[in-house]
């Protein structure tokens, strides 16, 4: 029972770091505000629950993901990332929420409020019994994969442009750079990735609802990255193991323990993150682990 | 269309826009001082929904006590916000960045402290309402309140930034916060005029759309989208723009429901027309409607 | 004529910033740009580099009508800029800076997954030349450190090294010596000397007793327009130039 709880929290654990990697892409590199990332997560699950639902390998449904949220990536990012920087915190935000308004709404497709249930679990058979473990091992396969990705391009002359874009775009383009093509492949490259999270999220729970993408997730995503370190992706899992122990471990605690006065566990978890977030960014903006002096040349 | 149909979306329009013009005001004024998207700003009309509660249904005192403490506890509120977080982040020289993730905290932490202290059920406020009938349509004495109210408010507060000193110095501080500085004016304390101001007018908004319809927790966050839609269409920083912006997309959201019945969507995606719209405007005039040519060409150049 | 600038007009909202500013630039010189604040100076800098699109007249580089190019594309064809405030990538290492000026290095996105051993290879001849200007200007030693950390002057050294780095055949300098101790100043200006054999300097300065020293053209700006040009010695008898200075 404990070691299910373990293994689930570690579960956790792995997708929202690869979340938190690719908000970091954007966000903690680039400096691209997406308050909206929990869009091209769910667009990730609902791609894979309707397509292996329906029989399509996951192999083949997770690729689907990507490529939609590729193009929601686009789409979001054609009209807004020309602008003022605040213009996409705005956009991407009200994308996340048409988005779950549409997931409600389209019973059709979607399942409307309820959602879609009977999501395969892959190999299932073949793991029986210790699927919890098999699953981790996927998700740190994963995790692993993003990781080097991420660092790959982060410690490349690409990245190194799109680290100069955060600190002052327009001397970027008197370099002779198109800023704008590169703050768009930096937002599809997070998409893509949000998308494999959400994969993972939908197989893990066999079940999803619009209720499940709240805006709320995205704003933990960005407490763990500030909190993490905004540019380090090693703090960035360090941040994504602190918040989660704290998220599952509340929820595990309070069968066991009373919350003084009656508190909703829930509502103080999230006045929690909220705080967390304020009093990181006020007293110790570059997180946990501050982001490494890059070793170039290659 | 009959003319009663017709009638009936022209005042609910009238009205919408009367809420979201409050709500983009206060939105605005911030965003054109301390130039960041306060993201907060919807729990404050969240918080000026509740202290109007307290007072009309805890209290049992009539809903215009309750609109005139909501505008002053949610004033208060928002200097606390500006105390206890931005002017600290102003004072370590922190950018919009920072603002606007701290400005996403608070709203976290405000949100949830509402649901902690109100419960996550729908609540009404203790209201007698009248209804009459104009051309074929009906309109409550709330609605006609609503309606007024918000104007006079406009009215005073365009009074404000033409006639008084401190309106003159808002504006000074707004265009050129170094030059209000050296010419003697204490911007920070002028800051927090703007916070009181731009907060109370979100209370009070946050008032009229609990009155119009009922209140929730996330009664702000629902407003959020169209009053950024308004600042943006409106030019940021703009007050008239401001005006005109959230009246337009009243009219554009009640009209864009009927087209959606037609179309046989959902009319649950109403708020997804101020999405449209705030697309339509970064693509076509990203500095607004009132918005100088060379500030819509500066939009495109961040 | 490596420049060429003719009639451009720029306002905003009813102010006239460029009235028909017109003026042009030989190979292998450095120009100087002079005047009174708000004359237009840096406005005419802003629209030669793109970064704003005037609503008359022309631009050619190098024989090319670049008028309404955008900037990543005009410092392409090696149409280079400086800020007035210096602007480096403060979470960048000095290096780092230099490695990005580079205008022959492949960013491409692909590259990082296709192509590294080619990447590697362009870096470390990069880097090797990114280091040969630092020492030649002197800051060779501060590689690895974050250039937010450098002192003003060398955050202009920085700047001027960055700018060698993109090998460009003209550069818009904006006060590149504004804020600097007179001695760092002359040598700004000495680097800058050295370089006239390989492109082209339109220098705008406040600072009009330097740049009487090392310029071999001057332009006077006033309200938009070009008022006076001529040799530094040309200028300074000039009468315009002196109303314009003293009478404002």
């Amino acid at each position: 029972m404990l070691l299910d709880y373990a293994l689930d929290a570690l579960i956790y654990t792995g997708i929202y770091a690869i979340l938190t990697i690719s908000l970091n892409l954007e966000a903690g590199c680039t400096g691209l505000m997406n308050f909206g990332k929990v869009a091209f997560f769910a667009t990730g699950a609902y791609t894979t629950a309707l397509l292996t639902t329906s029989g399509v390998p996951v192999i083949f449904s997770a690729i689907a993901g990507v490529l939609l949220s590729a193009v929601f990536g686009l789409l979001v990012a054609l009209p807004t990332l020309r602008l003022r920087a605040d213009y996409l915190a705005i956009v991407t935000i009200a994308f996340g929420e048409i988005l779950r308004m549409f997931l409600h709404n389209e019973d059709w497709l979607t399942g409307g409020p309820i959602g879609i249930r009977g999501i395969p679990q892959p190999l299932y058979q073949y793991f029986d019994g210790s699927y919890l473990l098999f699953y981790l091992f996927i998700v740190f396969i994963t995790l692993v994969a993003c990781y080097f990705i991420a660092e790959l391009v982060i410690n490349s002359p690409f990245g190194r442009v799109l680290r100069a874009i955060r600190d002052d775009e327009d001397a970027v383009a008197a370099l002779g750079k198109n800023t704008f093509l590169f703050k768009t492949q930096a937002f599809v490259i997070g998409a893509c990735i949000a998308s494999i999270a959400g994969t993972l999220f939908a197989h893990y729970l066999s079940f999803i609802s619009p209720d499940m993408f709240l805006p709320t997730l995205t704003f933990s995503i960005w407490t763990i990255m500030v909190i993490g370190g905004r540019g380090n992706n090693l703090g960035v899992i360090t941040g994504s193991v602190l918040i989660t122990v704290f998220e599952r471990g509340s929820r595990f605690i309070k069968d066991y323990i009373e919350m003084p006065f009656g508190l909703e566990p829930y509502n103080v978890r999230i006045i929690v993150i909220g705080l967390l977030l304020i009093l990181f960014i006020i007293y110790r903006p570059d997180g946990m682990l501050r982001e490494r002096k890059s070793r170039s040349p290659l | 269309m009959p003319l009663g149909n017709l009638a009936q979306i022209v005042i609910n329009s009238v009205i919408m826009g009367s809420i979201y013009v409050l709500i983009a005001i206060g939105l605005t004024m911030v965003y054109r001082v301390l130039r960041f998207a306060n993201f907060s700003h919807a729990e404050l009309v969240t918080f000026g929904a509740y202290s109007a509660y307290m007072v009309n249904v805890s209290l049992g005192l009539d809903i215009a006590f309750g609109l005139i403490a909501a505008f002053i506890l949610t004033g208060l509120l928002g200097i606390a916000t500006d105390v206890l977080v931005f002017r600290r982040l102003r004072q370590k020289g922190s950018g919009t960045v920072s603002m606007m993730i701290a400005s996403i905290g608070i709203g976290l932490v405000l949100r949830q402290s509402i649901q902690e202290i109100w419960g996550p059920d729908i609540r009404w406020y203790d209201l007698s309402v009248e209804s009459y009938s104009v051309l074929g349509a009906s309109v409550t004495d709330i609605e006609i309140a609503i309606v007024a109210v918000s104007i006079a408010l406009i009215v005073l507060l365009h009074m404000m930034f033409t006639h008084t000193k401190l309106g003159k110095a808002m504006r000074g501080v707004s265009d050129n916060p170094q030059l209000a500085m050296a010419s003697g004016i204490d911007t920070e304390k002028i800051l927090l005029k703007v916070w009181f101001l731009g907060a109370g007018l979100a209370g009070a908004g946050g008032v009229f759309m609990g009155a119009d319809t009922r209140l929730i927790p996330i009664l702000g966050w629902e407003m959020l989208l169209p009053a950024f839609a308004v600042v943006i269409m409106g030019g940021i920083g703009s007050f008239y723009g401001a005006i005109i912006a959230a009246y337009l997309l009243g009219f554009a959201e009640n009209f864009g429901v009927l087209l959606l019945s037609d179309l046989g969507l959902s009319t649950g995606y109403r708020s997804a027309i101020a999405f449209i719209v705030l697309i339509l405007v970064l693509i076509l005039r990203p500095g607004g409607i009132m918005g100088r040519r060379e500030n819509n060409a500066a939009g495109l150049r961040s | 004529m490596i420049l060429e600038i003719d009639g451009i007009k720029k306002s905003f909202g009813g102010l006239v910033a460029l009235d028909g500013a017109l003026l042009e630039v030989r190979n292998n010189t450095i120009v100087g740009l002079i005047g009174p604040n708000g004359s237009g100076k840096t406005t005419l800098l802003n629209v030669i580099s793109g970064f704003l699109v005037p609503e008359g007249g022309s631009i050619r580089f190098n024989g090319m009508d670049i008028t309404g190019f955008r900037p990543f594309e005009i410092a392409r064809l090696g149409l280079c800029r400086t800020f007035q405030l210096t602007r480096l990538f403060r979470r960048l290492t000095v290096l780092e800076n230099m490695l990005l000026a580079s205008r022959t290095q492949d960013d491409s996105l692909g590259s990082v997954f296709i192509s590294r051993k080619k990447l590697a290879l362009h870096e470390k001849a990069d880097a090797k030349r990114a280091a040969d200007i630092l020492d030649f200007l002197e800051i060779g030693h501060l590689g690895n450190e974050y250039a937010g950390s450098l002192s003003g002057g060398q955050q202009k050294l920085l700047n001027l090294g960055m700018m060698l780095m993109s090998e460009p055949g003209m550069v818009l300098l904006d006060e590149p010596v504004a804020g600097v101790n007179p001695s760092l100043a002359n040598r700004i200006f000495e680097k800058i000397l050295k370089e006239k054999e390989h492109r082209t300097f339109l220098v705008v300065e406040h600072n009009v007793d330097v740049l009487m020293n090392f310029c071999d053209y001057i332009f006077v700006m006033n309200r938009g327009r070009i008022v006076a040009s001529g040799t530094p010695d040309e200028i300074q008898c000039d009468e315009t130039v002196i109303e314009v200075y003293l009478g404002g």
